[in-house]
């Protein structure tokens, strides 16, 4: 008995993090939990040394000192005070009306709105409140199909996660220890792609269920000519420069994607005073959301080091890599299985533990198979668009729900994400078959450093912004 | 029992003092951040400028210096800040039930059942875990206080600030832990209701 344990500690531990995670008591203690449960074991086992914990300082280390997950609360920040900063009325209002009189001009109004909110800020909520409080009720009053409605406007706020400056995309790039620049350039052309595909569905719907998604009657589209010019000027010229503020500084190398968040709030602090709708209160709550986000996400990942920490020390990446890497296929059979796996497990996991969680363990099998790492997280985060989209985690959704009339069904809400779910999953597909889709955006061998150097000779060695690349697989050895 | 009630009404007093105080730390770290990149961009551009327009750099050269050697200390802040917000606002969020879970049980079951699952799970998974963390991290901070271990940027702050947040973060979460499991035996045994349902945190 003891020697079945003991050749299989991994997997019994792996067993272990699902029963002891949908106990359901909070996950970052759950997972905490899982890890000392079975270091105890693996000290009565031999099989790692008790000081073995005492690695857990360092990992600290790299959990609370690093620049780059301090872009989390900024980003969280910049969204909620952009959530209620009027930009998105603007944006909804100009566009809509630009393309009413088409056939699903409203969901093109959306998505393309989606798009530019995505450029601007890194998370889901804001978009999908913003947009869900303006375009629905239109949408419902011009007798858009409910589905429809619902669906489009979860898809586009979801569109945020894969567009720079996303959220996603810095945790991958921690996670996956690449530079969250290249990240954001490999994810441009996907985002682009995502963003036609999704047109293209409402094309499609425009042809073959025109009474879905008609185009305004002409009493409502009471903006023409200059009216409607400067209507979309005031939402395009205030998303431009913040678009150039945030994701231009960091891909013009003058800013990391830290630095970038930041400048960032103070944009979207300057827009909401422009538009008169900076308030102490809304400032405060902004700031009180973060907080518990920011600490929340940070605890899950300090309790994940816990458990990846004593999973590494009993052979937990052997064993995974040893799984994957023998997979059918070589590297397409690798991707595929674990786009297929992530999918599912996004149906038991959010997006924070699955990144924090499994891709520390994919991470090491991508590498031994030679796949590109940036492409690799490019594309966990194409999928991880689904985990938005359904159910149990699918924020979308629920932000939808919360803003959404009641007599909007919760299920019309879940049955809308389908199509969306299923275009998410096409361009996991594409992404798959043509890797030239992340790769052609990626400087072929320059690696990004994110400071001024090249403008200014003379100031090297000023500052060395690169936030130390957290590498899980180089856990401190066992003895 | 009323004396536990006291005991739970001041750590929650306490977890609400450094939530606050967490709260703060988000908009200053923000703006240090900020102010950090606004003074990179304009020293660089002003010397820029100077040189190219032939300017003698001693000139300007003075508050190139003076920006090095203060500009890690920023940088520093931010990410003491950044520890301090995380460690302090966990406990208070911890309170107001916000730290995430994976729901498919716990949403299923009684409010009763609800109360079970979340008495074992701090007092077996909570607990052990915020005493590990202190009992290693203590150690380290004062390993840390007691060398003046400084940063390894260029002048930058000492060290042990960042570090004592982690040892004072987990006494917090451990505190706010045995509130919580006085508010659910509370709960359990007499007419106690406890006020913070747990709805998915926005994300």
């Amino acid at each position: 008995m003891t020697d079945f344990i003991a050749h299989n500690m991994a997997p019994l531990m792996f067993a272990g993090l699902m029963l002891f995670m949908l106990y359901g008591y909070p996950a970052a203690f759950s997972l905490a939990a899982v890890g000392l449960f079975f270091a105890v074991i693996g000290i009565e086992l031999g099989l790692i040394s008790p000081d073995f914990l005492g690695n857990l300082t360092f990992q600290l280390e790299s959990v609370l000192r690093n620049d780059l997950l301090l872009a989390i609360p900024f980003f969280t920040l910049m969204g909620a005070i952009l959530e209620r900063s009027g930009l998105a009325e603007d944006l909804l209002e100009g566009f809509g009306q630009l393309f009413g009189s088409v056939r699903g001009g409203l969901s093109y109004a959306v998505i393309l709105v989606g798009a530019v909110l995505g450029a601007i800020t890194g998370t889901v909520a804001a978009s999908v409140i913003a947009m869900g409080l303006i375009s629905l009720p239109i949408m419902m009053r011009y007798g858009y199909n409910v589905r429809h409605a619902t669906g489009v406007i979860a898809a586009s706020g979801t569109i945020t996660q894969l567009i720079p400056p996303s959220l996603v995309l810095v945790i991958l790039a921690d996670q996956l220890g690449q530079p969250v620049g290249e990240m954001y350039k490999g994810a441009v052309g996907a985002s682009v792609v995502q963003v036609l595909l999704f047109m293209g569905w409402v094309f499609i719907l425009s042809h073959l269920r025109p009474d879905h998604i008609p185009a305004l009657p002409p009493e409502a589209r009471t903006l023409r000519g200059w009216d409607l010019a400067s209507k979309c000027i005031r939402g395009m010229v205030p998303s431009l420069v913040l678009i150039f503020i945030v994701l231009g500084t960091i891909f013009m190398g003058l800013a990391t994607a830290t630095e970038a968040g930041a400048m960032g709030v103070l944009g979207a602090f300057v827009l909401a005073k422009l538009n008169g709708k900076l308030t102490w209160n809304l400032t405060w709550q902004g700031m009180g959301t973060t907080m518990r986000i920011t600490a929340m996400v940070m605890m899950i990942l300090i309790g994940a080091r816990v458990f990846s920490l004593v999973f590494q020390g009993v052979g937990g990446k052997e064993w995974i890599e040893g799984l994957l890497t023998g997979l059918p296929g070589g590297v397409v059979g690798f991707l595929v299985f674990v786009n297929i796996f992530v999918f599912i497990i996004a149906f038991f996991l959010d997006f924070f533990e699955i990144a924090f969680i499994i891709v520390p363990l994919l991470a090491p099998a991508a590498e031994a198979l030679g796949i590109n790492l940036i492409w690799f997280g490019v594309l966990l985060g194409a999928n991880m668009q689904t985990s938005f989209m359904h159910p149990p985690f699918g924020f979308a959704l629920f932000y939808l729900r919360g803003i959404a009339p009641p007599s909007i069904k919760s299920s019309d809400i879940y049955y809308g994400a389908i199509p969306w779910v299923v275009l998410q999953l096409i361009m996991v597909g594409l992404l798959i078959a043509f890797p030239e889709l992340v790769t052609a955006f990626l400087d072929k061998d320059v690696v990004v450093d994110p400071n001024l150097e090249i403008i200014v000779p003379g100031m090297e060695g000023l500052d060395t912004l690169g936030a130390p690349a957290i590498d899980l697989n180089q856990a401190p050895s066992m003895d | 029992m009323p004396a536990l009630l006291k005991f739970v009404k001041a750590v929650d007093g306490l977890s609400r003092l450094c939530g606050l105080a967490a709260n703060w730390l988000v908009l200053l770290a923000t703006l240090v951040c900020a102010l950090d990149a606004l003074l990179r961009y304009g020293v660089s551009s002003l010397l820029f400028v100077a040189r190219g327009g032939g300017i003698g750099s001693d000139s300007v050269n003075w508050l190139f210096d003076v920006y090095k050697e203060n500009s890690n200390s920023l940088r520093d802040l931010q990410l003491v800040m950044f520890a301090g917000m995380v460690m302090l606002g966990a406990s208070w969020t911890l309170k107001v039930n916000e730290h995430v879970r994976v729901d498919l049980l716990y949403t299923s079951v009684s409010n009763r059942t609800r109360i079970w699952i979340d008495l074992f799970g701090t007092l077996l998974f909570l607990i052990p875990f915020c005493i590990l963390m202190m009992a290693l991290s203590w150690p380290w901070f004062l390993q840390s206080w007691s060398g003046n271990e400084m940063s390894q940027n260029a002048g930058g702050m000492p060290r042990w600030p960042g570090k004592l947040f982690v040892p004072l973060g987990f006494a917090l979460i451990l505190l706010q832990g045995l509130s919580e499991a006085i508010k659910c035996v509370a709960a359990l045994t007499g007419s106690y209701r406890r006020e913070h349902a747990y709805e998915k945190p926005l994300q």
